[in-house]
This record gives C-alpha cells, structure tokens and sequence, in this order.
C-alpha cells in the first residue's frame, strides 16, 4: 500500500488526539482517515522563554 | 642583642608571614572545597542522585565537582538549574559523569537553562517523559538510546527552541518523540534520527516544519525543505513511520 500525504490548507491544520500537523506522512499501517482537519488556532502554541536569572 | 636588632627580626618574621599569607589562604581554600565536594559526593562513591543539582543555586560557578559520577538516578539532577555548560565543565574537570546505569532521567533538565549536556546513556530507563521539558537555551545534546526501542518521550523535548544538535544511537520505537519545537534542529540531526526510527514497528514522529524547511531547502533562504525530493526519499525509507510535520 502505498504512504498517503496530508497537506492542510492555509490556516487549517491536521489533528489526530493530541497530535497536530500541517503535513502528514501517513504510515502504510495508519489509517489517513484518523486526522481530522481543524483550525489553525486550535494547536497548543509555546510558552515564552523566561528570563535568565 | 640590641632593642634596634630585636625590631628588626620581629620586621622580618612579621614579613614572611604576610608573604606566607596568600599560600595559607589558598590552602585553606583547597581543604575547604574539598571537604565541601567530598562529603557532597560521599568521597566519589555516590551514586543516587535525585535532584542532587536542582536549583537556581547551581551555576556554571557553583556546579564544581571534584569526583566523577557513576550515576544510578538522575531524576530530577538538574531541574531549575542555571548551569549552561555542563559538557565543558565535565571536560575541563577531567572528571566522568558515567549514566550507563541510570534507570531514571525523567525531568532531569526540566526548566534548567543547560546549553551543552554532552553525551547520556539512557539505556537502562523505560522513560526519558520531561527529561529537557522548557530547556529553552539547549543547543545540543548526545543520547544514547535503548536499542530494543522500548523507551517513551512524554514532552522529551517540548519548548526546546534552541536546540541544533541532537545526536542519537539506539532506536526509536515508540510513540511520542516530538521535536516539533525545535525549529532550529539542523540537518545532521533530522537525518540521526530517521536513522534511529524502527524499521518495523507503526509509530508516530513529529518534527518542526519551520526546521525541516530550513535544513532541507533546496537552495539558500528557499525554505522548502518539506516538499523537497530530498524530505520526501527520507521519508520513503520509514513507510511505517507516520511523519508529522507541526
């Protein structure tokens, strides 16, 4: 079988649980049908840095 | 002996101890340090050493052992620390810091602000969950992994946005490794670590788009690695691996 490629559109992005991704490489095991589309605004973003003391 | 010749040794005496001073003080100094760092490392024959460094006190200054370390739990060694060079200071000691028998590195850099961590066998230990959780400084870092593949990442690597160099041996092959926060990772690093995923076992990894179209881009400033035949022939050499770029 061969691997299928996700590639969310602008301000989309891929979910699947906790996992996100604007492209997905999908395992030949895996089931693309898993990774839903979703807003952009919808992944976790990262904390700032903190100061060095 | 006259009272002029009496001043004058008690002048020569006095002189020799002021220029004996600086030695004393220095060997004072030493004996201090050592007893500090021996009783602090049970005279090189400790080996637990949970939480054994955390801590805003511990700095590049601070952090001095006079022992190698053979360690057998790092959990937690270095969390909140403010040592940045440990690889240097390990070096320049001519000291080891041996963790082929630690069973435990769960959070051990945690919110520390560790720059250079060198080389770490984590072999033994089943999770390696939180161990550079927000080392947002990081730059690089050797691990040696399980080969078995058994080991779990739970947030290994989160917040690590510095990170450049991340070398590995062993093998990945269970889900949750996620360097998708580390946007500087370079090339050499992408390409370490598809080399330690399973070739067998249906996993999933997640990579940082932005450091894979930097360090894949087909020609200076492109930054399309992603799209890349170069990204794309990587990828074909895990298919059961699914690759997530974040």
């Amino acid at each position: 079988m061969a691997r299928e490629t996700l590639k969310a559109p602008k301000g989309k992005i891929y979910k699947r649980g906790n996992d996100y991704g604007y492209q997905v490489h999908v395992g030949v095991n895996d089931d693309p049908n898993e990774w839903k589309l979703v807003d952009e605004s919808e992944m976790p973003t990262e904390e700032t840095p903190p100061e060095m003391e | 002996m006259s009272f002029k010749q009496i001043l004058a040794n008690f002048a020569k005496k006095l002189t020799t101890i002021a220029q004996k001073v600086p030695q004393v003080y220095e060997a004072g100094k030493q004996a201090a340090y050592k007893e500090e760092w021996d009783e602090r490392q049970q005279n090189g024959n400790r080996t637990g050493y949970v939480y054994g460094y955390a801590g805003n006190t511990w700095n590049d200054k601070t952090f001095d052992p006079l022992h190698s370390m053979y360690v057998s739990d790092a959990l937690g060694m270095f969390t909140q620390s403010r040592i940045g060079d440990l690889d240097g200071i390990i070096k320049r000691k001519g000291i080891v810091m041996d963790f082929s028998n630690s069973n435990r590195f769960t959070n051990m850099f945690g919110y520390s602000t560790v720059k250079y961590a060198g080389h770490i066998d984590t072999q033994k230990a089943s999770s390696l969950g939180q161990m550079f959780e927000s080392c947002y400084y990081l730059v690089s870092v050797s691990l040696g992994l399980n080969p078995a593949g058994t080991q779990t990442f739970s947030n290994t690597f989160r917040a690590c946005t510095a990170l450049e160099e991340l070398d590995l041996t062993g093998c990945i092959g269970k889900d949750g490794f996620d360097v998708s926060s580390c946007t500087k990772l370079n090339k050499a690093s992408h390409l370490n670590i598809f080399a330690v995923i399973s070739t067998t076992v249906s996993i999933t990894v997640i990579f940082s788009k932005v450091a894979v179209n930097k360090a894949f881009e087909t020609a200076p400033g492109a930054n399309d690695g992603s799209t890349s035949q170069e990204w794309n022939d990587l990828v074909d050499t895990r298919p059961n691996a699914t690759i997530v770029l974040a």
